[in-house]
């Protein structure tokens, strides 16, 4: 309320500086646990205050993991090698399996990669800004891009996680699979950054708030706090948003490349399960666990809450609308609900499973009304069948 | 430095086009993944797949072409080309026999599902319908039915009342493939002559029984020069069928086949890398041990046409300048075309360095 007083009058440049700055130091005041809020604090100053993203051609990224250099080869984990096989087994050939040859427009009505019901029209319409159907269209395309983009920036970085992941995981059957994720990862990449060159011809740059979230895992020096990150959080959001793509989008060719990467997924979070239910269970302290409990809640609320797209309303809407009411559209748009609802249905059984969901964390995620997904299946028991077909499921009932 | 005051970079700045790296795509090379829908049993031996595309789309073909079916089996990919059953427009079906001691039909009757997965390749093939009203005549023998039951329905959907024989060999009554359809189809066109020859028949049976030579054909399916012939089943007919029309008369070109095509026999391959001079571009290409000269121009980024995979097509049928190939048999190619020095890129690899015009 007093954000709104003082915002009040001030021309919306301004508006929005103010904004941005309260609600950047809000992602850092938000989180309760301190310890938590420590080890994030650095990726989120060089994300939302220095801005590294938006600048310049690379960042590096230091981590301090250390490599866990195998002399025995004596551990065994036969559920992982069996991931490890069926992952060697169902490799799919972004080249080979996809039909590059499609034609796609993303402005067509008939086929479109966005359809109309994705962008939040209503909401925006209720703040006063109305878009003509051909300015839709470009909008709904522009919205697929920026989607896409984000899934491009997020497979970039779970390339280097897995890869990491794999130097310091301390089963030799996790460290064979974990190969196996690196070319999953690498192959994503390629073919997220080949539909958005070849097709929509429109890159999107990095959004600081995923930026922040890939930066803290990447420099994170605990092997299981990484782990955690790209194979449960990061893992389970993208499940959230591909699942929400692959159901809006009409678009064949990008039906398809989603499919493929969905089923790749289910294999990915699975693993993280397995590695991580053994490793919370039998090395953590109370401490460490209830650390890495209120590291993943944290994560999960950054995950819901900060994905508002702002990119593209600098391209679209500065001088019209404020920033806030922006977020307010976004956060209430249907097609959010739909992200939201799918990355949850995964995230909490997964984290309920692997043993960070104690009474005391749950009273937290019910508040955050997150709490009805308790029960459900977990990675151990979905296949990427399932995984496709619940996707397919909520559709049905959300639209 | 904060970041407040700097201006936002939104997009990230773009070359001239799509990058170099991704070549140029070619249309209908990708395995299209489709889905079972159905099984529906036709005799105590042939089975139709009810086919759905994942992605929802239902590729354009025409009567009388066929897929590449893409199968995994124990972790291998095999493929073979089974013709299409439905007619044009229709949804995806094609009907395979269980061949006694086939690794791939017994796969498709024992191990398929509804719900299975595998990939397609295609639609190709040059056995179609020409423009015209004219007569139609159609020799079919066991599931050699399958394509013509497509033209057959296709043809009359256009003109229903299309002058159109058919005769169709079987063993017995059981075995007749599509028997409800095609009496259906008789029934609603008059125009429409079936005759059903059955090599065993059960006693009882009043209609054709016994072998069919060529005077036999002859009788039944007329050599009326003014008709197009169409011709698909085992060698034997097929060769007594073409024979005796080229003697009453009947131009080649009025007559159109579709071989059944055995399950390769796959050549030696040699077990050294092998280099490939396609000439047309000057690309010189590695054969990996195992790779036909189609998978090594692919995997290099040649645009190489192909169609079918099998040897079936001749869609990627090229010449040899230089050099030796082993080719898998049976194929397509005809003796002409394999004095002439073609071969088939995609049944054939180079045994040593190799010159080829493509």
């Amino acid at each position: 309320m007093m954000l709104d007083r003082m915002l009040n009058g001030l021309p919306l440049k301004a508006q929005n500086q103010i904004y941005s700055t309260f609600d950047n130091l809000n992602v850092l005041a938000s989180v309760g646990n301190l310890k938590v809020a420590a080890s994030m604090a650095p990726s989120a100053v060089r994300g939302l205050v220095l801005g590294k993203a938006r600048h310049g051609d690379a960042v590096p990224m230091v981590s301090g993991h250390a490599a866990h250099f195998d002399l025995t080869y004596q551990g065994d984990f036969p559920e992982m090698y069996e991931l490890y096989r069926r992952a060697v087994a169902n490799q799919w050939n972004g080249d080979r399996d996809l039909d590059w040859s499609t034609s796609v427009d993303p402005e067509d009505p008939d086929k479109p990669v966005m359809p109309l019901d994705y962008p939040p029209f209503e909401g925006l319409a209720a703040k006063g800004i109305r878009l003509n159907q051909k300015e839709k269209l470009r909008f709904a395309a522009d919205m697929a891009s920026w989607t896409l983009s984000q899934f491009m920036h997020g497979e970039q970085g779970a390339l280097y996680a897995a890869a990491q992941v794999t130097e310091s995981v301390q089963w030799l059957d996790g460290k064979l699979y974990g190969a196996t994720q690196v070319m999953d990862e690498g192959r994503h990449l390629e073919v997220f950054l080949r539909y958005l060159d070849t097709k929509l011809q429109k890159v999107y740059a990095v959004n600081d708030n995923l930026f922040v979230i890939l930066d803290d895992l990447l420099t994170d020096s605990r092997w299981d706090v990484k782990f955690l990150g790209m194979q449960i959080m990061v893992e389970g959001l993208a499940l959230g948003a591909f699942g929400t793509m692959y159901n809006f989008t009409r678009e064949p060719l990008l039906k398809q490349l989603l499919r493929y990467v969905i089923q790749d997924e289910a294999r990915h979070v699975h693993y993280g399960v397995l590695a991580l239910k053994a490793h919370i269970s039998q090395e953590l302290s109370e401490a460490e666990r209830r650390e890495r409990e209120d590291w993943a809640y944290e994560v999960a609320l950054l995950m819901r809450n900060r994905f508002l797209s702002h990119e593209l309303y600098y391209e679209w809407f500065e001088h019209k609308l404020s920033l806030k009411d922006w977020d307010e559209v976004v956060m209430n748009a249907p097609s959010m609900a739909a992200f939201r609802h799918l990355m949850f249905l995964r995230l909490i059984p997964n984290l309920e499973y692997i043993g960070l969901m104690s009474d005391r964390i749950k009273a937290h995620y019910d508040k955050s009304g997150l709490t009805s997904f308790l029960g459900g299946k977990n990675a151990t028991q979905l296949s990427g069948e399932d995984l496709i077909r619940d996707i397919a499921a909520y559709k049905v009932e959300a639209r | 430095m904060f970041a407040l005051g700097r201006p936002r970079r939104i997009l990230i700045p773009r070359g001239e086009g799509p990058s170099k790296r991704w070549g140029t795509a070619q249309p209908g090379q990708a395995p299209r993944p489709v889905r079972v829908a159905g099984l529906r049993r036709e005799t105590a031996d042939t089975l139709t797949l009810v086919l759905e595309p994942e992605d929802g789309v239902v590729p354009d073909f025409r009567a009388g072409q066929y897929f590449t079916h893409c199968f995994e089996i124990d972790g291998q990919v095999v493929r073979r080309a089974y013709s299409l059953c439905a007619p044009e427009g229709g949804g995806l079906a094609c009907t395979i026999k269980l061949v006694p001691g086939g690794w791939v039909s017994s796969h498709v009757h024992e191990a398929l599902r509804v719900g299975s997965r595998y990939r397609l390749l295609g639609p190709t093939g040059d056995f179609l319908l020409e423009e015209g009203s004219g007569p139609l005549r159609f020799l079919a023998g066991g599931s050699g039915i399958t394509p013509v039951i497509s033209l057959v329905e296709t043809a009359l959907a256009r003109d229903p009342q299309r002058d159109i024989r058919l005769v169709y060999a079987s063993r017995s009554e059981a075995d007749i493939i599509f028997a409800e359809r095609l009496r259906e189809l008789a029934q609603a066109h008059p125009t429409l002559r079936l005759v059903h020859v059955l090599s065993q028949p059960a006693a009882g049976w009043t209609g054709e029984r016994g072998r069919l030579d060529g005077p036999r054909i002859a009788a039944l399916l007329g050599t009326d020069a003014a008709a197009m012939f169409y011709l698909c089943g085992p060698a034997g007919l097929m060769e007594a069928a073409e024979s005796v029309l080229r003697q009453a008369g009947v131009p080649a070109a009025r007559v159109r086949h579709e071989r059944f095509l055995a399950a390769p026999r796959l050549a030696e391959r040699p077990t050294e890398p092998q280099e490939i001079l396609f000439k047309q571009s000057g690309r010189v290409v590695t054969q990996r041990p195992g790779e036909s000269i189609l998978e090594a121009g692919l995997r290099e980024g040649l645009a190489l046409p192909f169609s079918c995979m099998v040897g079936g097509c001749a869609h990627c049928k090229l010449q040899v300048l230089e050099g030796e190939v082993a080719l898998s048999e049976p194929n397509c190619l005809s003796p002409e075309e394999r004095a002439a020095g073609f071969t088939l890129a995609c049944s054939a690899c180079a045994t040593g360095p190799l010159s080829v015009a493509a």
